[in-house]
């Protein structure tokens, strides 16, 4: 009889502790971020889309159209067109990345021999049409 | 000839959907419940809505190329399957990963699997009608997506872990907020429990519900929580060690019964202890290289290798066939999910459909790794 | 002429009722969401107007611009009239609720079983929304919550008994009246029974943790799984019509009704004492798991209509000594 008393009465003190907790946060006010209004800083390394190293005060890019980024790419997503200089140098005619295909995982900036790639904070990347995926890395 | 009553009206068993598109279904699986009524006299689980070929894929890539696919397989515990595919190419390789590399792998491994607990406790208490704890439980997991986000740059298929290392060093910092992260969160486990654990209705719901004893939870080759909740004492990080656990102190919490509740205990107990191997690891983290010495264009010698974790749902297991070329001529892989998956069918039988969903939800699927 | 004069009289009754529940149920939408964004530590609606207190209007626009969906081999004729009856049922009670001293639609002797007998019908709706869905969801929900309900109601009329008792009659008038200053209230003097009244009732409104009929994770969404436009809005409507029906009875038969202790206005206190009983429902609805169905059945038979039966009992033995 009295096992029996002390179950129920754990039984309903159950109840009233996680109703406990709730009042808590209830007072305690809310956690969550108004997104649109108010956006968080990312960490330094955030991955978001590849994009060329431009030298701001020449506009150079350290590309060499290796096409070792291409050729590391997962989901082949990056598209490089070589061009020859008149010294014979390579250099990138065309650079294209298709995010829709690309799946951020950095392995391009790893792979890349001269550090000319990054990947920036952009994380708004809805679009509208098929065509915008389509990305010129070159300015 | 038992009873013979001539019925006016008839009433016959009925076929339910449920699934694939469902609440509690927890992604896109499709049960096809056969029902007297209210009790399930069969459900059959129809799979293959979320197939992606996975090991297809990973015969046209190279070894470190698949590795962002990995990530996809168990999308909620992507550094878990990215330690164990890692581990299995290590092996075909020969490498050997220096201590910090292996130490930072842990570390990250570990908040991912606390992560990963916190993604199964909330949608299970969901399952069972109780929404609020749900909300509270991904408080703590954003944090540990911030964390991580330091870390490896993004928060859910991370692409961290090389062959032979990681690809960055912990960023400033981020030991000391682990550190903050681990004491932070032990009262939060509590205080989860204090909603669910001994809430009375929680325990009707969950006690007695979906018992999978030890021996057939071993026959249709459960792993992980599930196998653990039957009472059955069988952790890879403790049966055949990788990495540095052998270093760490932690215990194998297990259930008695096999019941949905001791499942959910389970689960608990191993985000405290999963809390406490994070901060010995990062006590013990030693300095030194974080990458071994692998060739550029990996191409392992002609072999065969089998690489294991413990992921937050099983045994997570990649077996790579080498031809010696750079891509693997085969890459299974041994997902939890899917075998402790295939133990719903019996334990359902003769439940109600309330008692699916939270059977269901305590065996703790991620779609994308039962389908691959 | 005096035909006439009554009639419009009864319509400009019933208009006023209509009003009051509308505005009295979007706000009940608004205060609940944001409750319980707050209790889930969210912020919750508070985009349109101030603090989000138009959004349910916004949802009303948006769900009258929806196309109302019909099932394909649906009972017409029920699936169109469902959503009505159980509005109506719910409308039906406020006839005889007391907002104040002589503020109430019609007096009735028997206000009370009136009550309880008009919200009950509220079940063949819900019951022809299941059937005539088509659709094996909305079927089990519609049966779940026929079952919960009957059985629900009989506890929840045996746990009032004691409460007339006391006070001798069945008029909630006079059942406001009769109790007088603070501790006259019956809440006191029947705790148990007051506390069987809003488990049951929480049960009656089909509300978390008793709201198998609709278990957004077992039947998606129960018995108005097919409904889409105003006809859901309408269930919408209705429940929330009940959910003030059902605390306003609690604060009526337990709560002193609408006395209250300073100058504000006697409807005043009733409504803000019903608000105080729907927090506590929400609160429970955002704390507590859900009940299986057999369980539900079982804790309603078992164990609340025999405590219900000794809450009278007791009752009756302290009158006689008295």
């Amino acid at each position: 009889m009295i096992k029996f008393t002390v179950k129920v009465f754990k039984r309903v003190t159950s109840l009233l502790e996680g109703m406990a907790v709730t009042i808590k946060y209830f007072f305690s006010g809310p956690v969550t971020m108004q997104y649109p209004d108010k956006k968080w800083t990312l960490p330094e390394r955030a991955r978001g889309v590849v994009t060329l190293i431009i030298d701001k005060e020449t506009g150079k890019h350290r590309c060499i159209a290796c096409l070792a980024c291409v050729r590391t790419c997962p989901n082949f997503s990056l598209a490089v067109e070589v061009k020859t200089d008149e010294n014979k140098k390579r250099y990138p005619g065309k650079f294209t990345l298709e995010l829709g295909k690309c799946m951020f995982c950095g392995l391009c900036v790893d792979s890349c021999p001269t550090k000319a790639l990054m990947m920036n904070n952009e994380y708004e990347l809805a679009v509208y049409t098929r065509k915008e995926l389509t990305r010129s890395l070159l300015p | 000839m038992k009873y013979e009553i001539e019925k006016d009206i008839m009433t016959d068993n009925y076929y339910l959907n449920m699934g694939p598109q469902h609440p509690s279904t927890h992604g896109v699986l499709r049960l096809v419940l056969r029902l007297d009524g209210e009790t399930v006299l069969d459900a059959v689980p129809d799979l293959g809505y979320l197939h992606r070929g996975m090991e297809k894929i990973a015969e046209s890539r190279t070894y470190s190329q698949f590795l962002p696919f990995v990530d996809r397989i168990d999308y909620i515990a992507a550094l878990l399957n990215e330690h164990g595919y890692c581990l299995a190419v290590e092996k075909l390789l020969g490498v050997t990963v220096p201590a910090r590399a292996e130490y930072i792998r842990v570390i990250v491994a570990e908040l991912n699997r606390i992560a990963s607990h916190i993604v199964w406790y909330g949608p299970f208490a969901m399952d069972l009608g109780a929404i609020t704890p749900f909300l509270y439980a991904f408080r703590e997991r954003e944090m540990i997506l911030d964390m991580l986000e330091s870390v490896s740059g993004q928060r859910l298929t991370f692409a961290y872990m090389r062959i032979g290392g990681v690809r960055q060093d912990l960023p400033e910092g981020f030991i000391e907020k682990a550190r903050a992260f681990c004491k932070y969160l032990k009262p939060k486990i509590d205080e989860y429990e204090t909603l669910l654990t001994e809430n009375a209705i929680f325990l009707k719901r969950t006690k007695g519900v979906g018992i999978l004893s030890g021996e057939a939870a071993i026959n249709y080759g459960c792993t992980g929580p599930v196998l653990r909740g039957s009472g059955v004492k069988y952790d890879i990080r403790k049966n055949s060690p990788y990495s540095v656990y052998p270093e760490l102190e932690f215990d194998i919490p297990t259930g008695t019964v096999g019941d949905t509740w001791d499942r959910y205990k389970v689960r608990l107990e191993e985000m405290r202890q999963s809390a406490r191997i994070i901060e010995q690891a990062l006590e013990k983290l030693p300095s030194g290289p974080i990458m071994a010495e692998v060739p550029k264009i990996i191409k392992p010698a002609p072999g065969e290798a089998y690489g294991r974790a413990e992921s937050s749902r099983g045994e997570i297991g990649f077996f790579v066939v080498s031809d010696g070329t750079q891509y693997p001529v085969r890459l299974k892989i041994r997902t939890g999910s899917f075998s402790n998956l295939s133990a719903l069918r019996d334990l359902v039988k003769g439940l109600k459909i309330a008692d699916v969903v939270a059977v269901l939800g305590s065996i703790d699927i991620v779609l994308g790794e039962v389908d691959r | 002429m005096t035909l006439l004069f009554e009639l419009i009289k009864q319509l400009i009754i019933a208009a006023v009722l209509l009003g009051f529940i509308a505005v009295n149920a979007m706000f009940l939408i608004w205060l609940e969401r944001r409750l319980c964004a707050r209790f889930q530590v969210r912020i919750g609606p508070n985009r349109v107007g101030f603090q989000g207190c138009l959004q349910p209007i916004a949802d009303m626009i948006k769900l009258l611009q929806k196309e109302n969906i019909v099932p394909k081999d649906s009972d017409q004729l029920i699936h169109l009239l469902a959503p009505i009856v159980v509005f109506t049922a719910a409308f039906m009670a406020y006839l005889s609720l007391p907002f104040g001293p002589k503020l109430i639609a019609l007096d009735m002797d028997m206000g009370i079983l009136y009550i309880f007998a008009v919200t009950t019908l509220s079940v063949i709706g819900i019951l022809m929304a299941g059937w005539g869905s088509n659709n094996k969801y909305s079927l089990l929900g519609g049966m779940r919550s026929v079952a919960q309900i009957i059985s629900y109601e009989i506890p929840l009329v045996l746990s009032i008994f004691g409460v007339i008792m006391l006070s001798n009659t069945l008029r909630l008038p006079g059942i406001v009246e009769s109790q007088k200053g603070f501790f006259g209230w019956y809440i006191f003097q029947q705790p148990l029974a007051f506390v069987i009244y809003i488990i049951a009732a929480t049960a009656e409104l089909n509300r978390a943790p008793f709201d198998i009929p609709e278990a957004e994770s077992e039947l998606t969404a129960g018995y108005h799984t097919e409904y889409s436009g105003m006809r859901f809005g309408i269930f919408f409507l209705a429940e929330f019509t009940s959910m003030f029906m059902v605390s306003a009875l609690a604060v009526c038969l337990f709560l002193g009704g609408w006395q209250g202790f300073g100058i504000l206005p006697a409807p005043l206190w009733f409504i803000g004492k019903c608000y105080a009983v729907i927090f506590l429902l929400i609160w429970f609805r955002w704390t507590f798991p859900r009940l299986r169905v057999d369980q539900l059945m079982a804790f309603g038979w078992k164990i609340l209509t025999p405590l219900a039966f000794l809450n009278i009992l007791v009752t009756g033995l302290l009158i006689s000594v008295k």
